[in-house]
């Protein structure tokens, strides 16, 4: 029987088929024996996540456009298809054809969270496909990873063949031309990864040899004659000029982000020194407001969406964004499309501008001052003051909001109680300045103010990716200060598992060591890490303890300025120098200025990447 | 401003049998804004289309007769309507019909009080047509047929199947493979599920012992008055 048939008597037996049934508006679905290349891509999580990220949106149109490849894509399991699916031996399957993963040319990840890893190898095994890249062969998919969380690769060097630094779009159709000139010369699987590491930006970890003391300091790094020593990320150089789709695949299914996501600018200078985004993702480039209107113009006659969502880091910063976002109110107001801008700044323009957006449905606002004080806010380079927050705040009260979310971390560098307590008296005065302004307006309904708390986990390639990371009883202890105190009418307090951000902690600073404990802790049942109600840290503690792991120990630990660290191979763009500098700024608790308003900060992206800031009217201190 | 309603009939087929009833309405709606078809929103804070369904088809089940109202600002077409809309509509789902109806006209949800299904179910063991005949036969010879159902945050409730069940009959067996058709009541006054039915059917005698229902297709639903069948399209 077909897979697809199959497939059809297992449906009704699973929760959210939907998921798994493909043929939504504007998919792709080609003749596979009509193509010279097949590429699977993955995104190890479920459908409803992974449909609403828009790297794999960009490949997936991107490749379709080529007549002689096919790209489709493959979402992970929920636990009740997973065990379906083993137990009528069912293959995991692309969502387009219903064909076997392992029938695929290559095969793709994108890496946004470190928690989706033991997602990552049940999709190698549900592929049937051999988790460890020396056990493939060149009968099997190439299986090849990018996004985020490839700027430290090492926990995943093992069983990925090749990783790609940077914006996946401008080197994805280099890596399929090797492929098929490969298919055409029929040489060896090695000399084809030999042929692809010679791409900019491809990095081969089976090519670098790399061992650890024991202190976990690298003591062994060695290249394979004709490799590069260091692998530099790719991106693109110009937005107007860069593919970006115009039919999204619109989902049955209500998914994470159902709606238009248009793309209006790409990196961030405003240099929070926590912010891996804010580091690996420079240098700033805008797309131009002409741009914008064609392709929300298309997409929206292409999808039917009734949301325009315009993304980047740092909306408020885009040149001209007030102007771009009335200019589309005005345009798509009478079809009844919304337009929404998240990622603002917390001013009283953002305030203005987002009351013009919403109209009249007032719903909740977010506000991330991150730090509960002045000092710690100028570690970190959060470049919002106290009095900012209580004049923004102010003006959504007063313009009729009523939710508040606040978003801090806990956990940073330098942090003491005061800190925390400056969390707490943050949060109580812009409580009781919502209640008083209540009681002097016509708004009879209560504010709330909530409080969301997730702890800091330091990343590869920020300025604190020398701190330590709070052990468990520090973290907690700081949770339940911050329950114990944060009481209050109109107040409310969420946090996230500290078990879960010290496993992110392991693996997002991990070496190639971790890789033993991921495939333990996956072999035992590990799934969906990320997933509250299936997170088990009691299975992560057993793969620790068989593979020689102290998860504590290891995500805890020092970290030497002078080492060589785990991912020094990897260029993302920013200096390691600059990195350092930052740092020591940081325990100085002295800001840096955003580069775009100010001077150059010297993080050497433009000079390592050959790259420029693309911003529509050009630098304010040029 | 006077508005323009058109009634239509659609069919949920087998390619899309997956999809709730929320998807569906969302899957309409994005149809109807890529065919540029100029549908009404309603007032208020949150406009929402003016579609309006006779009975929520639950997941997986086909259906080829979903009836659906269409509020427009503009007088369209009714065959333009179907032929636009029909382009921008998924594999699976498709108007059948359209016809232009008044604004103010009953809805549908308000008047349909019949629905009429065709059960496909595999028993456990072969079966001859006679034999689930009989079985079906002193099925409907009972004074009720008593039921529990399930409802999500209430507690359970008891109830009385027999008087809810127009007609059942049996339109065929091969082998395993049995075909069931029924008539049964729906909507606000009293709502029997195809599954249901089946379900007591299948408590009540042995030998078709929890079958699996391999498709349940909702064929019509009708307004019924007294013996009398009429369409949506017939008011």
């Amino acid at each position: 029987m077909e897979l697809e048939d199959r497939l059809e008597e297992i449906l009704p037996q699973v929760t959210n088929p939907t998921r798994y049934m493909g043929r939504e508006v504007n998919s792709i679905v080609k003749n596979l024996d009509e193509v010279e290349v097949k590429v699977a891509l993955a995104f190890p999580d479920v459908y409803e996540v992974g449909m609403s990220h828009l790297g794999i949106k960009i490949l997936y149109h991107l490749l379709n456009q080529r007549d002689e490849v096919a790209a489709e894509r493959v979402y992970s399991p929920w636990e009740d298809m997973e065990n379906k699916m083993k137990e009528e031996d069912l293959p995991l399957f692309t969502l387009e054809n219903k064909a076997p993963i392992s029938e695929f040319d290559i095969l793709g990840f994108t890496l946004q969270y470190e928690l989706s890893y033991s997602n990552l190898l049940n999709t190698l095994d549900l592929a049937n496909l051999p988790l460890r890249s020396k056990d493939r062969t060149a009968k099997h998919p190439l299986v090849i990873a990018g996004g985020p969380c490839a700027s430290n690769p090492e926990p995943l060097a093992p069983f990925i063949d090749l990783f790609l630094l940077g914006e996946a779009e401008a080197a994805i159709e280099e890596i399929v031309d090797k492929y098929i000139a490969w298919q055409n010369n029929n040489y060896s699987r090695e000399e084809l990864l030999k042929d692809l590491a010679t791409l900019e930006g491809v990095y081969v970890p089976q090519f670098y040899e790399i061992d650890y003391d024991e202190n976990h300091n690298v003591s062994k790094f060695e290249v394979q004659e004709g490799i590069k020593e260091e692998v530099k990320k790719r991106v693109v150089q110009n937005l107007d000029e860069a593919f970006y789709p115009e039919k999204f695949i619109v989902p049955y299914m209500d998914v994470v982000h159902d709606r238009v996501n248009l793309e209006i600018a790409r990196g961030c200078t405003s240099g929070c020194r926590f912010c891996q985004a804010g580091m690996i993702y420079r240098p700033v480039r805008e797309r131009s407001h002409e741009r914008i209107k064609e392709l929300a113009e298309n997409l929206v006659s292409n999808t039917g969406y009734e949301e325009i969502s315009l993304t980047s880091l740092s909306s408020g910063d885009y040149t001209g964004v007030a102007d771009l976002a009335m200019d589309l109110v005005d345009e798509y107001e009478t079809d009844k499309i919304s337009v929404a801008l998240p990622s603002m700044r917390v001013d009283s323009f953002s305030i203005d501008l987002a009351e013009e957006l919403q109209k009249v449905r007032k719903t909740g606002l977010t506000f991330a001052p991150e730090a509960g004080t002045q000092r710690l806010r100028n570690v970190i380079n959060k470049g919002i003051a106290e009095e900012d927050v209580i004049s923004a705040v102010t003006d959504a009260f007063e313009a009729g909001w009523r939710k508040v979310k606040l978003y801090f971390m806990i956990g940073l560098p330098t942090e003491t109680e005061a800190d925390l307590q400056g969390i707490v008296d943050l949060a109580k005065k812009i409580a009781n300045l919502g209640d008083e302004i209540r009681l002097n307006s016509d708004y009879k309904r209560r504010v709330s103010v909530n409080v969301s708390v997730s702890t800091f986990v330091p990343k590869p390639h920020t300025p604190f990716q020398w701190s330590q990371f709070n052990t468990l009883e520090e973290i907690n202890d700081k949770i339940q200060y911050l329950k114990d105190n944060l009481r209050g009418k109109d107040l409310s307090l969420d946090w996230n598992e500290p078990q879960v951000s010290l496993l992110e902690a392991v693996f997002a600073r991990g070496d190639r060591r971790t890789a033993d404990l991921l495939e333990q802790a996956w072999q035992l049942g590990a799934r969906f890490d990320g997933w509250r109600e299936v997170f088990d840290y009691q299975l992560w503690q057993k793969a620790a303890q068989k593979t020689g792991f102290d998860l504590e120990e290891y995500a805890c630990r020092d970290w030497s300025l002078k080492a060589r660290l785990p991912w020094d191979h990897l260029m993302l763009g920013v200096n390691k120098d600059y990195l350092k500098e930052e740092y020591d700024k940081a325990l100085a608790a002295e800001k840096t200025n955003n580069c775009r308003y100010d001077n150059c900060s010297n993080c050497g992206v433009l000079e390592q990447l050959e790259a420029r800031m693309d911003l529509l009217r050009g630098l304010s201190n040029e | 401003m006077s508005n323009y309603k058109l009634r239509t009939k659609v069919i949920k087929g087998a390619e899309v049998r997956f999809i709730s009833h929320l998807d569906f309405m969302n899957t309409l709606t994005r149809a109807l804004r890529r065919a540029e078809i100029p549908i009404a929103f309603s007032q208020g804070y949150n406009p929402r289309p003016q579609i309006s369904f006779a009975s929520a088809l639950a997941v997986s089940l086909t259906s080829e007769s979903e009836y659906i109202d269409f509020e427009l600002t503009k007088d369209l077409d009714p065959a333009e309507f179907r032929i636009r809309l029909n382009q921008e509509l998924p594999t699976g789902i498709r108007v059948e019909k359209a016809m232009k109806v008044p604004v103010k006209i009953d809805s549908l949800m308000s008047i349909i009080n019949a629905g009429s299904y065709i059960v496909r179910l595999e028993f456990k063991e072969k079966l001859t047509t006679e034999e689930l005949e009989e079985k079906v036969r002193q099925f409907l010879e009972k004074d009720e047929i008593k039921i529990i159902r399930k409802r999500r945050n209430k507690s359970d409730r008891e109830l009385d199947l027999r008087p809810m069940i127009f007609s059942l009959e049996v339109v065929g067996v091969q082998g395993e493979i049995g075909t069931i058709s029924m008539l049964v009541q729906t909507g606000s006054a009293g709502n029997v599920r195809p599954q249901e039915v089946i379900r007591a059917l299948a408590k009540e005698f042995e030998v078709i012992q929890r079958p699996r229902m391999i498709n349940i297709h909702r064929s019509g639903l009708y307004i019924k008055k007294r013996d009398d069948l009429f369409t949506p399209f017939e008011v």
